[in-house]
């Protein structure tokens, strides 16, 4: 394992000379019809108290990935995606798809695809496209309120209304590599349909979009279940301002839970972004008052931009609750501690 | 005192001459045989990613300048009304999300033109003073 470490350390390492290296230029273009475009992060995280995706009170650095998007253009019309990402434990293809543009407004997706979810689910990986290393409660596995794909079909239908346009998602399929454990037994997901609206509004920066998907899901010894999500998201970014907040309500086989967070940064000398964040998660609204299943985290942080390509970043997070630990099975519920504090430092890239 | 005043009196019309030149440096260029109507408002659509096809179905092939090329800043922050920075954060966005592909990237007005009087599905931006007759001027 601690060998795996080092070369994916290494690798990592690699690729942050590489971004280096291609400053002003994002992506390598093999030809006309060929692009490969990259990104990755290393972080070392420490917490004060309770463990939770694999930090503890020692400090650990194995929370990195590297990835690369390679774009193939097969015609005016179509482009195949694929996405390969690669951590310490594993490299695998997160998506693959076919996208085909129809017209003018509509274009059409097959294959294993990013889900359309809020704002950050797209690239939820990109830490470098973030304000923060760690990412909302929304997007962190362990609330299990998104996932990140699904194999399916998709379209994107885009209009203009006045001087703002709408763009709607559609998709269907099934969700990909969802692992939850209930128990010993491993729930499977059946099928799923979702749908995203964005209102891009006549406001440089200022958009609303509200989300929502569906799904069936199999729980060992044949019960079947239901997950569905809402996110409401509004999102404004334009001179040098960074502001969003995305409120998030799910029933996960009966058990209902929610989210939400509001975040703001702000960027001095197309360097720094200072930036906070509030979130808050509780994992079953009916136990909300247990610190087992609810989390406020309230968090402060610094990004700073070597160049376009690559960034660091320092964040802490002060936590009430400890609901995210539990549900990943880190911290074992009723014996966390209550107010403890993550401490985050990163280097981001994309090339 | 009167020197300093003098100094900045005459820098700042020597910035503001600077800037209604620069305004008006940069002009958007379609094909030819390209019947598409095409304002700011559509420009900025391409380039910012949100517009991928021509009002008539085409499939549009947008063309960029390099970085270090002082067109791509005027025409960024005088038509896109963003940074070269800014815009190259919002594509990683597309590019990342898997949702669409960046302009290409040529380095020269003369490179350009050339695209585009030859790919009827193709636009660019020139300086004013390298546009001629190969191609149509849509936004001054």
């Amino acid at each position: 394992m601690q060998s795996i470490c080092k070369r994916y350390i290494a690798v990592a390492i690699s690729g942050i000379g590489l971004a280096v290296g291609a400053q002003s230029a994002l992506a390598v273009e093999i030809n006309d019809k060929l692009s490969i475009y990259g990104y990755g992060h290393q972080a070392y995280m420490r917490t004060n108290a309770n463990a939770y995706l694999d930090a503890d009170k020692k400090g650990d650095w194995s929370y990195g990935a590297l990835a690369l998007v390679i774009a193939a253009t097969l015609d005016d019309k179509t482009k195949v995606w694929m996405h390969l990402h690669n951590t310490a434990e594993t490299t695998r293809m997160d998506w693959a798809y076919i996208d085909r543009q129809v017209s003018a407004s509509l274009a059409l997706r097959a294959g294993q695809i990013k889900m359309p979810v809020g704002l950050y689910n797209e690239i939820r990986d990109i830490k470098f496209l973030q304000l923060a290393t760690l990412a909302p409660a929304l997007y962190q596995e362990a609330s299990r309120m998104t996932d990140e794909g699904y194999r399916g079909l998709g379209l994107t239908y885009n209009h203009a209304v006045g001087a703002g346009s709408f763009s709607w998602d559609g998709y269907t399929g099934q969700v990909v590599d969802l692992e939850v454990l209930a128990g010993t037994a491993k729930e499977k997901m059946r099928r799923m349909v979702g749908g995203r609206v964005t209102y891009n509004t006549p406001v440089d920066g200022l958009r609303f979009m509200a989300s929502t998907y569906d799904s069936r899901l199999q729980q060992g010894g044949g019960l079947e279940g239901s997950r569905r999500v809402w996110i409401l998201s509004a999102d404004y970014k334009a001179n040098n301002l960074d502001l969003k907040a995305e409120y998030a309500p799910m029933k996960f086989f009966g058990i209902k839970s929610k989210t939400y967070y509001a975040q703001a940064g702000y960027t001095l000398v197309e360097k720094w972004t200072p930036f906070v964040r509030y979130d808050y998660v509780t994992t079953d609204s009916t136990q909300s008052d247990d610190p087992s299943y609810y989390q406020k985290t309230a968090t402060i942080g610094v990004g700073y931009k070597f160049s376009d390509n690559v960034g660091f970043r320092l964040e802490d997070h002060f936590n009430r609750g400890y609901a995210l630990p539990a549900a990943s099975g880190e911290t074992v519920a009723g014996t966390g501690k209550n107010n403890w504090n993550m401490l985050v430092a990163s280097v981001n890239f994309i090339f | 005192m009167k020197v300093i005043l003098r100094s900045i009196l005459a820098a700042g019309i020597g910035a503001m001459m600077a800037l209604s030149a620069w305004a008006g440096d940069v002009v958007v260029i379609v094909n030819k045989g390209n019947t598409n109507a095409v304002d700011k408002a559509f420009v900025v659509k391409v380039y910012t990613g949100e517009a991928k096809a021509w009002p008539d179905g085409g499939p549009i092939f947008s063309v960029d300048q390099g970085e270090s090329n002082p067109v791509r800043a005027d025409f960024s922050s005088n038509v896109l009304g963003k940074s070269v920075s800014n815009m190259k954060a919002l594509w990683a966005q597309h590019i990342f999300a898997g949702k669409a592909l960046p302009p290409k990237v040529v380095d020269q007005d003369a490179e350009v033109k050339k695209v585009v009087s030859t790919n009827k599905n193709a636009i660019g931006y020139i300086s004013a003073s390298s546009a001629d007759d190969t191609v149509k001027v849509v936004v001054k």
